[in-house]
């Protein structure tokens, strides 16, 4: 071990002693490369620490200084402090405990590894007098010997073999040391390491070898080689230097952002994106429309800028919906009894009254704007079962009013949700029942107007009005009806008034033209008048009408006289027939919405007939003992029908129950007069109106309404024939007037 | 329209039972209160939160969906909130003085 420490050649620098050094005393005769790269390295590594050379290609940059730094003036710069070299290495740890297994508790290390390498060399040479050299010679000499097998030189051989041998024997204890030396110096070095050491030292001694041949034997076979400047394998070029070249940046400024995403925020994102896409599309298509938006937008705000009570900044913000919204549930709260009456409340009395029943009221309609005026029309609409239009005028000739057309829903007793004031009394509405926005009006002052009330603004003004120039009646119009589209695909109705004309309006865009039907002529030829009686017109005066459901073209007028004519569109010039239905004005005839003969017609003489049109004589008459303001047939049953009259009653009669009488008569009213009634489409309820300007809804207890509460529902046939039925055996019986009073008894 | 939805408030507030509307913005800050200071403070800060948290439900159900009202019952009153656009309504009722 110590014989290879000399022989190994050394460039290390040392701080201090260390004796475990003989890692690095690898027995080596030509560098290794691995090596000769550590060296490069190293010194290229030295060279740039010095900076000294190739500062030239370095951009002057100022340093980026941490913000901390000492900022310290030059005379601290340039002060020499003293630093002495010492034995020990001041930075290594002094107190390095490791766990003893011996013990079994941790013991602190006695001695410290002072050691720092600042040089490291491999060196590549033996000493020519130590034991490896002189192996190695021995050894190349008996390989030469055994290549050149036939040329012999026996001496020379046998001393090499000698030579060997005496080396063997001289070094054989040392060879044993040796081999465990190298063994403690490879100790955690690899196998693989040691195979190529004694490879390389193979070919080493080969060459040292030849070496020797040349320079003892002078053989003249072996071409003679530089023997200082001479490579076989590899050339050794200067290394370049290797620079590294890199610039400080700014660092970037950071930040941090955190959002939720759900699944609604993705989805609005998209449609709004594709909003906007739309948008941009429609921009590009109609850019020359764009400058009229801009003006109604800023007219729309201007409008909405007087406000200057407090509410009215606030309104602005919500939308109209949302503020009726919250009164229906705010007035949902309040009629809360009401409304469970409306769905689940049926008479439990009914059952064991036979043929009787009774009317539950429910919500009352009134309005301060409408308090004074008479309910002249009720219409349920037919598209919204909740909503009921009310028109309001006056009957009274003398004390006429303007009137009003008032759109009231369940869902909101407490205030309608239109109200359209008109100038003059509303006489009859009626809504279009397919564009259930359209309502058409007849008023007092003769004109007939069309309102949409889908429109969001001036839904005040008429769509259409008809005036003298475009052919107004000329008396108060009693009665209006929409008709299916015509050809052309226009609105069309029908009015009737009492200067005797009945025309037909046609909404062509924006104007209203009109046709004469018929003209209601005042028949002087059957009734001979009295002397001086002579009407001063020949005219009929109209006060109701009605189309047929059924039969296309057909229809009912009722007059001022009491006479009831049917007609047809078809025939203008002539009445088809005539009923001298009642002895004074005809208030209402309405048609079986089941049955299409059959027809009601009401009067001032007190009495409802219903009638056969096949007949002259009526079906039925009932007599109810007061003028009876309004007739009206039950949705949901041929025989169902309801009037009211001006002491405040309502009548129900259901013919299929009782022919001779009503099944109710309720009184509703102390004082008012009820002027109209209506059926609701779906719902078991009526509506019925009075001069006070208040119409109320009442609920038909489960015997008024037997045909719905059947459990086993008939087809509208099979109700049409029961109802037929009773028709024949009314008809065969030689007809009484069922009740026997008279308007006189009364 | 602002005149008719002015309206519309005014006969809210003038019903039977209706202790007083509240209207929000987004933020849940009231902007028009029939109420005072305090209790107006503090149905905004605790009615906004719990729309908020009923429209999430409701879009996250159904994106398509939306909330249009939310109605708390409790034993004296009854909260009844209907989202607008940007705003909410908020009226404060108690039914059985109706």
């Amino acid at each position: 071990m110590v014989d290879k420490k000399k022989g190994a050649v050394k460039k290390q620098h040392q701080l201090s002693t260390a004796s475990n050094a003989s890692i690095h005393s690898r027995s080596q005769l030509i560098a290794k490369s691995g090596s000769r790269l550590q060296s490069q390295s190293r010194h290229r590594l030295s060279k740039q620490i010095s900076g000294n050379e190739g500062d030239e290609w370095l951009q002057a940059k100022d340093p980026v200084k941490p913000p901390n730094q000492l900022d310290l003036p030059d005379e601290a710069l340039n002060e020499e402090i003293t630093r002495i070299l010492r034995a020990d290495n001041p930075n290594a740890p002094h107190n390095i405990v490791r766990f003893s297994y011996k013990d079994g508790a941790y013991k602190q290390m006695a001695s410290v590894d002072q050691c720092a390498y600042h040089y490291v060399l491999n060196g590549t040479l033996i000493h020519k007098e130590s034991d490896e050299a002189k192996r190695q010679v021995a050894r190349s000499r008996f390989k030469s010997k055994s290549s050149k097998a036939d040329v012999s030189q026996g001496d020379e051989g046998n001393t090499a073999e000698a030579g060997t041998s005496t080396a063997d024997a001289q070094t054989g204890d040392n060879e044993a040391e040796k081999k465990e030396g190298d063994g403690d110096g490879e100790g955690d070095g690899d196998d693989g390491d040691g195979d190529e050491n004694q490879e390389e030292e193979e070919e080493e001694e080969e060459e040292d070898e030849e070496d020797e041949d040349d320079a003892g034997d002078g053989e003249p076979d072996k071409p003679l080689r530089n023997q200082f400047n001479f490579s076989e394998r590899a050339a050794q070029c200067f290394a370049p230097a290797h620079r590294d070249r890199d610039t400080m940046t700014e660092a970037p400024q950071r930040e941090t952002f955190t959002a939720n995403a759900t699944q609604w925020v993705i989805f609005d994102a998209y449609v709004a994106d594709q909003e906007k896409q739309q948008a941009a599309k429609t921009k590009r298509r109609s850019s020359g429309t764009k400058p009229e938006h801009k003006v109604s937008h800023a007219l729309t705000r201007e409008l909405g800028d007087d406000g200057g009570s407090d509410w009215m900044n606030a309104a602005k913000l919500i939308a109209l919906s949302t503020a009726k919204k919250m009164e229906r549930l705010v007035n949902q709260n309040t009629f809360h009894d009401v409304a469970m009456d409306f769905k689940y409340w049926n008479d439990p009395s009914d059952q064991f009254k036979e043929k009787q029943g009774s009317l539950l009221p429910l919500w009352r309609f009134t309005n301060e704007k409408t308090k004074r005026k008479h309910v002249t029309c009720v219409r349920w609409c037919p598209e919204y079962p909740d909503l009921v239009l009310v028109g309001y005028g006056s009957y009274d000739y003398t004390k006429q009013t303007d009137g009003a057309i008032c759109a009231y829903s369940l869902k909101n007793p407490s205030y309608p949700e239109y109200i359209i004031p008109v100038n003059s009394g509303v006489m009859c509405i009626d809504v279009h029942p397919k564009q259930s926005s359209l309502v058409a009006a007849g008023m007092y002052d003769g004109s007939v107007a069309v309102y949409d009330l889908s429109r969001k603004a001036n839904r005040d003004e008429p769509l259409v009005r008809s005036t003298a120039k475009t052919g107004k009646h000329t008396d108060p119009v009693w009665s209006v009806e929409w008709h299916e589209d015509d050809v052309d695909q226009n609105r069309n109705f029908s009015s009737v008034s009492s200067d005797g004309r009945v025309s037909t309006w046609t909404m062509v865009q924006t104007e209203l033209q009109h046709t004469d039907i018929i003209r209601l002529s005042y028949d002087t030829t059957k009734k001979q008048p009295a002397q001086g009686a002579e009407p001063l017109f020949g005219l009929g005066a109209g006060t109701c009408l009605d189309f047929n459901q059924h039969r296309e073209n057909v229809f009912l007028i009722g007059t001022e006289e009491g006479d009831v004519h049917q007609c047809s569109r078809a025939y203008t010039s002539k009445f088809l027939k005539t009923f001298k239905a009642h002895t004074m004005a005809v208030y209402t005839v309405t048609w079986n919405p089941f049955h299409p003969r059959i027809f009601a017609s009401c009067s001032a003489d007190w009495t409802l007939k219903i009638w056969d049109d096949a007949d002259d004589s009526p079906v039925f008459t009932f007599d109810l003992g007061n003028a009876v303001g309004c007739v009206a047939w039950s949705p949901f049953s041929p025989t169902v029908f309801a009037a009211v009259t001006t002491d405040g009653k309502i009548h129900v009669f259901d013919l299929q129950q009782n022919k001779y009488e009503p099944i109710c008569q309720q009184q509703v009213t102390k004082k008012a007069k009820l002027t109209q009634v209506a059926f609701n489409k779906k719902d078991p309820i009526i509506i019925v109106g009075d001069d006070r300007g208040a119409s109320s809804t009442f609920k038909l207890s489960p015997n008024l309404r037997k045909a719905l509460m059947d459990k086993k529902k008939k087809t509208a046939e099979e109700l049409l024939e029961a109802f037929d039925r009773i028709l024949e055996s009314v008809k065969e019986t030689p007809h009484t007037q069922a009740p026997a009073k008279t308007p006189a008894a009364k | 329209m602002s005149a008719e939805v002015e309206e519309t408030l005014k006969r809210i507030s003038g019903h039977k039972g209706v202790e007083g509307i509240v209207i929000l913005n987004k933020e849940g800050i009231a902007i028009k209160s029939t109420l005072d200071q305090t209790a107006t403070t503090q149905y905004a800060g605790l009615i906004s939160s719990i729309a908020a948290q009923a429209s999430h439900v409701v879009r996250e159900l159904d994106p398509q969906d939306g909330l249009t009202f939310l109605r708390l019952r409790s034993k004296k009153h009854e909260i009844m909130v209907a989202p607008d656009n940007d705003y909410l309504l908020v009226v404060i009722q108690n039914p059985t003085d109706a």
